[in-house]
């Protein structure tokens, strides 16, 4: 890569500024100091690099507004191309145009640069004085680090993956550790693993299982076997022992039937036969004596009953019987009567109960009650009434008189007290006639006028006294008038006059005052009389006037009253005279009917009608009397008649004598049928006993053909004989009872066997039992067996039913591969991190050697061989070199410029070595400060060298070591600026 | 009348062989995994009833004696049990992960199965309505492994019989990627005449030829990410002129690979709804185990794989996908990123070490502490040679991007 030139629009001091460097490779730039050498640096920095907008900022010029400019640089195999950065445009970022008019972007650039990054550069390609002083310090690790710093990853990036990698790796995995995740899973692989075993042991008894499962199938139907054999055996025994009463009895009845004769005759059915011919002749025979007993009965019977018959009075019966219809009738009609009287009785009895009179039934059947006194009744009904309400009304009027008397008296005594006595009323009159005539004359002339006023308003007041008088006392007349009431009539009167005493009297006191008018007018005397005074003593005479009037109205009262009383007192005793008439009429009645006497006279009439009836009813009852004596008369007659015929003095009841009559009669009818019937009975009788006797006959026949044929003479050899052939007959019977029932039990094989030799009853017993007990045991084993292999069918049925290993397996399964994923997953971080340090070391150890044999020939090239060797840094020392006297020196035994030396040998040898391929600029700004002139001589040789392969920019500001170079190749800046700025302005 | 048989072809069911690379699979699905086995046998009889076959023939592997559980072989019994009721016959041989000195368990299945008892070819004669139609021919693994050439002692016993059907449990001599046992070659099998060839041992279903068939059904459930896409098994109706053959699927999950292009993503709430977008264009008709692989050309999808949250995301969406009746488990992922520039291990003399070094060095040497380790060498899987490859690039591509990043 070669830098070619640049142009600056603005960076800091450089304002349109281009430089050219020599295409030769080395340019050394000469400036004095201030002259804008480091600027200059820098704003090659910026173009390769980029700078953060802050120390853009820093190099903003004064004098201009742009910031930014270009550098065109050529690279091996990609030819020229420009860099441009402008502050403003992208933040600084660079744009690149290539020869063929493309434009690319900052990554372009990168890729160009090989991922060098500004740091990397610094630290190799561009250094000054003061970067020289590091080498001091430099240990082993150091420098591998800047050797590692080389190139696009940069030793930090290295640490932070070796120590990402580090930490991933111990997080999934230490091979002591418990917490890491495999480690964690291994555990629970351990666990599950543990529980995987276990369930596969259990499902590997399964094979045992069912191993002993045939096993005991098998033993299971061996047993079955046996048992199945002891019980046939059991069975054998069994029917042994059933067929053995047979077997005997087979053998005893052979035996009893050898006893019999071989041939014995007897009649086939012989004793049914003679029995059946016995039972034909038994109840013959019975028969035959009972009849002849029935025939002697029947005729002792029938001569008794003959005789009875015989002596009956059949005449008289008959006629009495005839009478005893006519009897029953009359009965009858007795009846009817007695109900009829009683009916009446009843009717009678509650018709008097209604009246409740005292009349008793005797009276009543005599009593005559003619038409006209109900008329009598009547009237005496109708006058008593009448007199009754007048003897009312004539008391209650003298009632009322009485009392109005009484009142009026009251009234007048108590008036009769308040009147003053006369004397006291003179002197009071005289008393205020003096004051009048007093307090008149003195008035008088003043109060005449009035007074006439006042005298006429009086009279006028007494004209409407009577006038009111008047027309009240005309009201009380008229009302008198329609009541009726004579208290009212002499109310008014009393009105009238009252009315016309008022205005009289007024009429007088008013000429009188007009008359002492006059007077007063006249004379007037003086007097000792106080106004007070008089005014009372008026007072109280006016009051005695009142009382005075009162008196005398009580008074005319009371006499008219009385006047009234004698009137009504006269026609009271007229009513007297005329009730004492009536009441001889009533009394003449009562004598005559005595029962009258309690009962008022009102109900006189409705009396009559109800006795009437009565009567009526009590002349019916008699005549129903008469009919019945009639009846009883015509019964005793009937009576009597019966008494002779049964010739007795008692008086049976009629009805009884009549039953027993007909009762005779019927016996006697009944007996002659009887004897009827009994010879009919006897003849039948005759007949039977004729058939018997030949029946008899008849059977004694067979009876004896059955005893011949028997060859037996009585009935007894009959039956003997009878007998002996049943018992044969029973024992053949019962032997072929038992080989039927040996064959039932049993084959002919056994049974013949059996036959021959016959067992023992106890030996079978014996045998059955050991049987028995044979079978029980196996049986019992059979079920333990049984029991046996139901559990291990569970068992079974238990296993084949279980997830659990399935289950286990599966997971295990995952786990694992869980495990795996963790495993490779860790593989690769482990492997990364281990790659990463075996390349670290390798790298440092190949490039390192390579880098220190450069550094030597360097070094020794610039100290004109007065080193020999430069040894690289250990743990705890730096670098050391070897003189070529062979003596050793540390880096901090060197002199000054020795150092810069040793450095800038150790800088251009790593980047000799490590970047041989793209060949980056170098750029060294001012590093020779401490360099002798023949040492700058000796670099700037070397540096000349190098320029050959790798461009090379100098920045000084000695002129020695600008003149070291052909000024051809040597920019003098104040040089540059005048030119530029005169080229500007031409 | 043509003559005619009908039948069930299937092998190597491994019932109840656990799933292998799934980890952490959520309780719900679990038991649909443990349980997927045995479904997808029950499927097995369900169909030859269905179909009502005259017999079912199974070819060897039916379940691991490594791995075995007691339930397995009930199950076993139990299908048989109802096929026997339904009167179709079971064929079936052993092979070499059920191999019959391996068997601990002695169950006794129907009598309407019928086991090839040894390594010597025997066969069974097929009866129906009093006429022998078929002869199944056949031979049991006794241990572990038999590598002699099995299809060689194959012989027809009796030419009256008008059907006659090989079971082979075996591998083509050339194939290498399965351990190879009774090998075979394809040619020799036509020469014998057979009617059928149904073979088991490859889990891949394959068809070899189709006339006379020689035929693969393949394992009738996935059992790991490989073993994608339908498995089950072949309904076979045989007449004297000619075959038909019928593929019936019998899985109860899916496995299923997804590969997922997320170089355009910008943040990573996308990544979820890409996800799930490519995850519901799928129409679920049963469970399915996704193995997920996302590619990318940023390094973006590798900053966020390295700080969890791809994880996290497919953690989500298992979240809802998990619990439908047709669930979907996203049990694996990996990424493919392509995002390093080749050129730099040319150029940067550090990286050219590493690269030298990763090339060089073998990576055994660094797992010895966890491979060798007393505990984990009992449980881990230790590692083949791809495994230890794949470790090795991705350690690689973690150190660049652990170095390169800012």
């Amino acid at each position: 890569m070669r830098i070619i030139s640049a142009t600056i629009y603005g960076f800091g001091k450089w304002i349109d500024y281009t430089i050219d460097f020599h295409p030769e490779g080395y340019t050394c730039i000469y400036g004095e100091n201030e002259s804008g050498k480091s600027t200059l640096h820098q704003f090659v920095l910026f173009m390769l690099f980029g700078l953060p907008p802050k120390q853009r900022q820093f190099y903003r010029p004064k004098t201009s507004g742009k910031l930014g400019g270009r550098l065109t640089v050529e690279v091996a195999g990609e030819g020229t191309f420009i860099i441009e950065r402008m502050d403003e445009v992208n933040n600084g970022a660079a744009v690149c145009y290539t020869n063929d008019g493309k434009a690319y972007d900052e990554d372009w650039l990168q890729a160009r640069l090989k991922g060098i990054t500004k740091k990397t550069y610094q630290s190799i390609f561009s250094f000054s004085s003061t970067d020289l002083h590091m080498i001091h310090n430099m240990k082993e690790d150091d420098l591998a680090e800047v050797l590692l710093g080389i190139g696009m990853t940069g030793s930090n990036a290295i640490y932070a993956a070796e120590k990402r990698l580090d930490d991933q790796t111990g997080e999934l995995y230490k091979p002591k550790g418990t917490k890491p995740l495999i480690n964690k899973q291994l555990t629970t692989l351990d666990n599950l693993h543990t529980q995987l075993r276990q369930a596969k042991d259990t499902e590997d008894t399964y094979k045992g299982l069912k191993e002993n499962q045939t096993y005991l199938q098998k033993e299971i139907s061996e047993y079955q076997e046996r048992i199945g054999k002891e019980r046939k055996a059991l069975k054998m025994i069994e029917k042994e022992q059933q067929a053995l009463p047979y077997i005997k009895e087979y053998l005893m009845t052979k035996e009893k039937l050898r006893a019999f004769p071989h041939a014995l005759y007897f009649p086939e059915q012989g004793i049914p036969r003679l029995e059946k011919i016995k039972d034909k002749l038994l109840p013959l025979r019975s028969e035959q004596s009972i009849l002849q007993e029935n025939q002697h009965k029947v005729e002792q019977k029938m001569k008794t009953l003959q005789q009875q018959v015989d002596e009956f009075p059949w005449d008289q019966v008959n006629e009495l019987l005839q009478k005893k219809g006519s009897w029953e009738l009359r009965n009858k009609e007795f009846k009817q009567h007695e109900e009829s009287i009683q009916k009446v009785n009843i009717k009678i009895k509650h018709e008097m109960d209604l009246l409740d009179v005292a009349v008793s039934y005797e009276e009543l059947e005599e009593l005559h009650l003619p038409f006209h006194i109900e008329r009598a009744w009547q009237d005496l009904k109708e006058s008593n009434e009448t007199f009754r309400l007048e003897r009312e009304k004539t008391e209650q009027e003298i009632e009322e008189l009485d009392r109005q008397e009484q009142f009026v008296k009251q009234e007048k005594t108590q008036l009769e007290a308040e009147i003053l006595p006369e004397h006291h009323q003179r002197e009071l009159q005289e008393k205020i006639r003096s004051f009048q005539e007093q307090s008149l004359a003195i008035k008088w002339k003043k109060n005449a006028v009035h007074q006439k006023a006042q005298l006429e308003k009086k009279q006028k007041r007494a004209n409407g006294m009577l006038t009111g008088s008047i027309s009240a006392g005309l009201v009380a007349g008229i009302t008198g008038f329609f009541l009726d009431t004579p208290m009212l009539y002499f109310l008014m009167m009393t009105f009238f006059v009252f009315g016309i005493i008022i205005w009289y009297s007024e009429r007088k006191s008013s000429e009188t005052m007009a008359a002492m008018l006059q007077q007063d007018m006249r004379e007037i005397q003086t007097q000792n009389i106080t106004a007070e005074e008089v005014e009372e003593a008026a007072q109280l005479l006016s009051r005695n006037d009142n009382l005075l009037f009162d008196w005398r109205a009580l008074e005319d009262q009371e006499k008219n009253l009385n006047l009234q009383r004698i009137k009504w007192e006269e026609k009271r005793n007229f009513m007297n005279e005329r009730y004492n008439r009536l009441q001889e009429q009533i009394d003449a009645q009562m004598d005559k009917y005595p029962f009258l006497a309690h009962l008022e006279i009102r109900f006189w009439p409705e009396m009559y009608h109800r006795l009437k009836h009565i009567v009526q009813l009590s002349r019916d009852k008699q005549n129903i009397r008469q009919e019945m004596t009639k009846i009883t008369e015509e019964n005793m007659h009937f009576q009597e008649a019966l008494n002779t015929y049964f010739d007795c003095d008692k008086k049976l009841p009629l009805e009884t004598m009549l039953e027993k009559l007909e009762e005779n009669r019927e016996s006697s009818i009944n007996k002659q049928k009887q004897i009827a019937y009994f010879k009919d009975q006897l003849q039948e009788n005759a007949q039977s006993q004729d058939r018997l006797k030949r029946q008899l006959q008849f059977y004694e026949n067979e009876r004896t053909a059955l005893l011949d044929s028997a060859a037996v003479s009585t009935e007894d050899d009959f039956y003997e004989k009878a007998k002996q052939m049943e018992e044969q007959a029973k024992y053949k019977k019962e032997k072929w009872k038992a080989i039927e029932q040996l064959n039932r039990i049993l084959p002919e094989a056994d049974r013949e066997r059996l036959l021959h030799d016959v067992p023992e009853e106890s030996s079978l017993i014996d045998r059955k039992h050991r049987t028995n007990t044979a079978v029980e045991k196996l049986e019992a084993s059979l079920e333990q067996k049984r029991n046996e292999l139901a559990r291990i069918e569970a068992e079974l049925a238990q296993l084949e039913a279980s997830e659990s290993y399935s289950s286990l397996m599966h997971q295990v399964e995952m786990e694992k591969e869980e495990l795996n994923h963790l495993a490779k997953k860790w593989a690769v971080l482990k492997t990364a991190k281990e790659m990463l340090l075996e390349t670290k070391r390798n790298y440092r150890d190949k490039y390192l050697h390579k880098v220190m044999n450069k550094t030597t020939d360097y070094f020794a090239k610039l100290t004109g061989g007065s080193y020999t060797k430069v040894f690289a840094p250990d743990r705890q020392n730096s670098f050391y070199v070897v003189a070529s006297d062979l003596s050793r020196y540390h880096v901090n035994e060197l002199s000054r410029g020795t150092i810069d030396q040793l450095y800038v040998s150790l800088r251009l040898a790593i980047s000799d070595i490590m970047s041989k391929e793209y060949r980056i600029p170098f750029i060294i700004d001012d590093a020779f400060i401490h360099f002798d002139g023949v040492r700058t001589k000796r670099m700037m040789e070397l540096l000349h060298d190098i320029s050959g392969s790798r461009q090379m920019i100098v920045f000084t500001c000695k002129k020695e070591i600008a003149n070291l170079a052909p000024p051809s190749q040597t920019i003098q800046l104040e040089l540059v600026r005048e030119k530029e700025v005169l080229s500007a302005k031409q | 009348m043509t003559k005619q048989i009908s039948f069930i072809h299937a092998a190597d069911l491994h019932l109840d062989s656990p799933f292998r690379g799934l980890a952490h699979t959520p309780d719900s699905i679990f038991e649909d995994i443990r349980e997927s086995t045995f479904k997808a046998f029950g499927k097995l009889v369900d169909t030859a009833i269905e179909m009502q076959v005259d017999f079912v023939l199974i070819t060897g592997d039916l379940f691991d004696n490594e791995k075995q559980s007691l339930k397995a072989q009930v199950r076993l019994r139990r299908g048989f049990e109802k096929l026997d009721q339904r009167g179709i016959y079971v064929y079936l041989s052993y092979g070499n992960h059920d191999y019959i000195k391996g068997n601990v368990h002695p169950v006794t299945y129907p009598d309407n199965v019928f086991i090839f008892p040894g390594e010597d070819i025997s066969y069974f004669p097929y009866e129906k309505n009093g006429e022998i139609l078929a002869a199944i021919y056949g031979f049991s693994y006794e241990k572990r492994a038999v590598t002699s050439n099995k299809a060689a002692e194959f012989y027809i016993q009796d030419e009256d019989i008008p059907f006659h059907i090989a079971m082979l449990h075996g591998s083509v001599e050339s194939n290498t990627e399965h351990d190879t046992y009774a090998p075979f070659q394809t040619r020799e099998l036509l020469e014998k005449g057979f009617h059928y060839w149904a073979l088991g041992h490859i889990h891949k279903r394959q068809t070899l030829t189709a006339d006379p068939p020689v035929i693969y059904p393949g394992n009738i459930q996935g059992r790991n990410r490989k073993e994608t896409g339908e498995k089950g098994c072949y309904h076979v109706v045989m007449t004297e002129n000619e075959v038909s053959m019928e593929f019936i699927p019998l899985q109860a999950i899916q496995f299923l690979s997804v590969e997922i292009d997320v170089s355009s993503l910008k943040e990573i709430h996308q990544l979820e709804k890409t996800i799930h977008d490519k995850l519901n264009k799928m129409k679920l008709t049963q469970p399915m185990l996704v193995d997920l692989s996302l590619c990318s050309n940023n390094s973006l999808l590798r900053k966020w794989e390295n700080d969890g949250l791809v994880e996290e995301i497919i953690e989500l969406i298992n979240d809802v996908t998990v619990y439908d009746k047709n669930w979907l488990f996203i049990f694996r992922h990996r990424n493919r990123i392509n995002d390093i520039s080749e050129s730099i291990w040319k150029e940067d003399q550090f990286f050219v070490e590493l690269h030298r070094q990763f090339s060089e060095t073998a990576v055994q040497p660094f797992l010895k502490e966890l491979y060798h380790h007393r505990r984990a060498r009992k449980y881990a899987a230790q590692l083949t040679e791809d495994e230890e490859q794949e470790i090795k690039h991705k350690a690689e591509q973690l150190l660049m991007h652990e170095l390169l990043k800012e």
